[in-house]
């Protein structure tokens, strides 16, 4: 047992530090701690950065134009990313048609995929979720059926993030429907901008645009975009949990809220009076600390391998918690900001605002609004945490002897 | 003690929701607001003045029907049912009891009727700063001049500010102590920052500079003012209160509507014993609020302390069991608790701004406990 972060692991971190001090554009910076959807230039613009840098795919393997770093490294970066209010990747090019293409696509799709990719020149959306196909994914009724050389797909998609600037969906979609509902679907790579593929805003109750309904009508794609074998699609979905155990704690965020939270709690508003100076607020913050710290290392055991009786359910546990962390240090924020936590403030990217504000609100307040309210979704997607909790039980504990 | 309505609750309390369903409708609302919002506001406001909602409670002498605290309760919580986005508890619940408690004269009566006939919105400005809730003891200064008053500060987060014609401007007068001003909101000096609310609803910041009022302007003078506010606020409170009650009950039914209609898994998410056991304790939550807004009427009754210690209470867990109804609904609901589209998510945002009016939990707490 060492349990310490080592002196390369320390440096690390300062290189780090260095680059985000230095690489980091304010305004990037600014309209990330203003917490509106980024827009998809704003993701390219930093995508390009990293890679320039040769960060541009922390958790994939060198081979691929990946980092090669170690989890801990990983970690690290990730740490940073939100200490500094760097823009997030685009998750799911990183995180998600990455590395399926790399683990189970074709050489082929491999040279068409990853390198834009890197480069920041393809964002991607997750067409996983349908209407009525929510927690219960494997119910899914998006078809795609062998024409020739072609997949025809007709479905609808929903819930589906940052498909407003995306370049391609990765799409779970059902080929075979004659076996059993897992056993049918496959995954298959469709452009954004193939024919009979719609797009409809959802209006969500954090004043922005991050989610959409798409919609497939008899859209042609080559048979070479299926990734992988058909059939294939879940079990790919399910090396992506257990590629990214750990995404969806969201320690980083959580770490960077505290510092935030703190920062608004000490600013004085026009009578001095300050959101730290209550003896409830203090506590509140320091009780989130202390779970946000059992998180932080509950992700560090998980990343090192040290998974506990959960096995591979540590990723639920992480989840569960994380998510309701989140909503409490959004509400923490919200209390740290008063009154000026009433206002619908209006993305700047899209609704300029000004004239019309608080006068005093600060800055940052837009974003502790915004997300406060699309924090409500943590609980809900990405598995909700009701359907997390029964697969710890399922995975950890009901075969237990 | 008797919680069943009399002949005349029952009247009003069916007449406003005859109203509520014909004219607010969550289509109708979202049309409303998309449109000319103000205009949609300001006919409602009309329609509860021609249906004697406005008149409810205000007193006989002044034109009112004398009605109590209960029926008020039914009325704030049939607005906060179909989500209305009038500042009922503002511009006639806190307005009205200040008029009540303001010396006769021709200033008071007529306020008064221009109240009740929906004319006028007279809106009270009583947060200066984003911390803390003090309406009693203002930063903003008036003195009296030869011609008028002179008045010079601000407010801010003032719910209905954007509609209002006129202000109740709590502020210091003459280094004396706290006097109720009334203040129209185009006299010269007034800036005004009007900005809508994540509840639907709209709010505005005024900044005053030297601004000349007529002499006539002094609604209730030091000494009596602070009194007859915290009065006006304590009822204004339980308006609010009624008004989250009434909120939750419509979140559950519409989230237990969800789970019987959704399915997943192939069998409807109300079968499911993890979403059951949920929504019993969002029920039992609901419930105990409910317990408290009777509790609140009843301590409307008492004297100063009891009533404070009384309306804080209520305050603090009703803030509680809203907190966990509205976040509960929205996760209940799935995504489609996210969207506009559904009223969940509008009722768990005006649960959370009325969480932060007149005074946030931890102010009631603290009055509470004091």
């Amino acid at each position: 047992m060492r349990i310490a972060f080592t002196a390369e692991d320390l440096a690390f971190r300062n290189e780090v530090r260095r680059f985000f001090a230095e690489q980091l554009p304010d305004d990037l910076r600014r309209r990330q701690r203003q917490g509106f959807q980024l827009s998809g230039d704003d993701m390219r613009r930093w995508q390009r950065i990293l890679h320039d840098r040769g960060w541009a795919a922390p958790g994939w393997p060198v081979e691929h134009g990946g980092t090669g770093w170690t989890p801990t490294q990983q970690y690290v970066f990730e740490d940073e990313t939100g200490a500094h209010h760097a823009p997030e990747p685009n998750v799911v090019a990183i995180n998600l048609i990455g590395p399926v293409i790399w683990k189970f696509g074709s050489d082929e799709m491999k040279a068409r995929f990853l390198p834009p990719i890197l480069k920041g020149d393809m964002l991607g959306c997750q067409g996983f979720s349908e209407p009525d196909a929510g927690s219960d994914l494997a119910s899914l009724r998006t078809r795609a059926v062998r024409d020739g050389d072609d997949y025809v797909i007709t479905g609808q998609k929903i819930w589906t993030s940052e498909a407003q600037f995306a370049d391609q969906m990765i799409l779970l979609a059902r080929t075979d429907p004659d076996v059993k509902p897992q056993a049918g679907l496959s995954m298959i790579m469709v452009p954004m901008d193939a024919p009979g593929v719609t797009l409809r805003p959802i209006r969500t109750i954090n004043f922005d645009h991050n989610v959409n309904e798409v919609f497939l009508d008899q859209v042609r794609v080559p048979v070479r975009d299926l990734i992988g074998e058909p059939g294939k699609g879940w079990s790919y979905a399910k090396f992506l949990l257990t590629h990214e155990r750990t995404y969806n704690a969201h320690v980083n965020r959580l770490k960077r809220d505290l510092d935030d939270i703190r920062a608004l709690a000490a600013r004085p508003d026009a009578a001095g009076r300050r959101a730290m100076d209550a003896e409830s607020f203090r506590r509140d913050l320091a009780r989130l600390e202390t779970d946000v710290i059992a998180l932080d290392w509950s992700v560090l055991r998980t990343l090192h391998g040290d998974m506990g009786a959960a096995g591979d359910s540590a990723a639920s546990s992480l989840k569960i918690e994380g998510s309701e962390l989140q909503i409490r240090a959004s509400e923490l924020a919200i209390r740290a900001l008063g009154l000026h936590a009433m206002p619908r403030y209006r993305n700047p990217a899209s609704e300029p605002y000004g004239n019309d504000m608080p006068a005093d609100a600060p800055d940052d307040a837009p974003g502790v609004v915004t997300r406060y309210l699309y924090r409500r979704a943590s609980t809900i997607f990405g598995g909700s945490n009701d359907i997390q909790r029964a697969l710890i039980w399922g995975g950890a504990l009901a075969t237990r002897r | 003690m008797d919680f069943k309505l009399s002949d005349d609750e029952t009247m009003l309390r069916d007449a406003v929701a005859r109203w509520l369903r014909d004219a607010y409708g969550f289509e109708t609302r979202e049309a409303g607001r998309a449109g000319d919002a103000t205009a949609f506001a300001r006919r409602n406001w009309t329609a509860m003045a021609d249906l004697g909602v406005l008149a409810a409670t205000l007193p006989e002498s002044l034109g009112g029907l004398g009605a109590g605290p209960g029926a008020m309760t039914l009325i704030a919580g049939l607005l906060g049912r179909s989500l209305a986005i009038e500042p009922y508890a503002e511009a006639c619940v806190l307005a009205g009891r200040l008029l009540e408690a303001a010396p006769a004269g021709a200033l008071r009566e007529d306020l008064a009727a221009r109240l009740i006939s929906g004319e006028m919105l007279l809106v009270p400005a009583l947060s200066e700063t984003a911390h803390g809730f003090a309406p009693e003891t203002p930063a903003t200064r008036a003195h009296r001049r030869a011609a008028g008053v002179s008045l010079t500060g601000r407010k801010i987060a003032v719910a209905g500010g954007h509609l209002g014609d006129a202000l109740l401007v709590p502020t210091d007068l003459d280094g004396k102590g706290m006097a109720i001003l009334v203040v129209p909101v185009d006299a010269p000096g007034i800036e005004r920052r009007a900005y809508e609310t994540i509840d639907g609803r709209g709010a505005a910041d005024f900044a005053f500079a030297d601004v000349e009022l007529e002499g006539g302007s002094v609604l209730i003078p030091p000494g009596a003012a602070a009194p007859a506010l915290a009065l006006a606020l304590d009822h204004a409170c339980v308006a609010l209160c009624a008004e989250a009650v009434g909120s939750m009950d419509a979140v559950l039914e519409q989230t237990t509507d969800h789970l019987r209609q959704r399915r997943q898994f192939g069998r409807p998410l109300a079968e499911f014993q993890v979403l059951q056991h949920r929504m019993a304790d969002m029920y039992a939550e609901a419930d105990f609020a409910r317990s408290m807004v009777f509790q609140a009427i009843a301590a409307l009754e008492g004297p100063p302390e009891a009533r404070a210690r009384g309306v804080s209470a209520a305050r603090v867990r009703i803030d509680r069991a809203s907190h966990k109804v509205g976040g509960d609904a929205v996760h209940n609901h799935g995504g489609m608790g996210m969207t506009e589209e559904l009223p969940v998510g509008h009722h768990m945002r005006r649960l959370m701004t009325i969480r932060m009016t007149f005074g946030d939990t931890d102010h009631h707490l603290d009055r509470f406990a004091a």
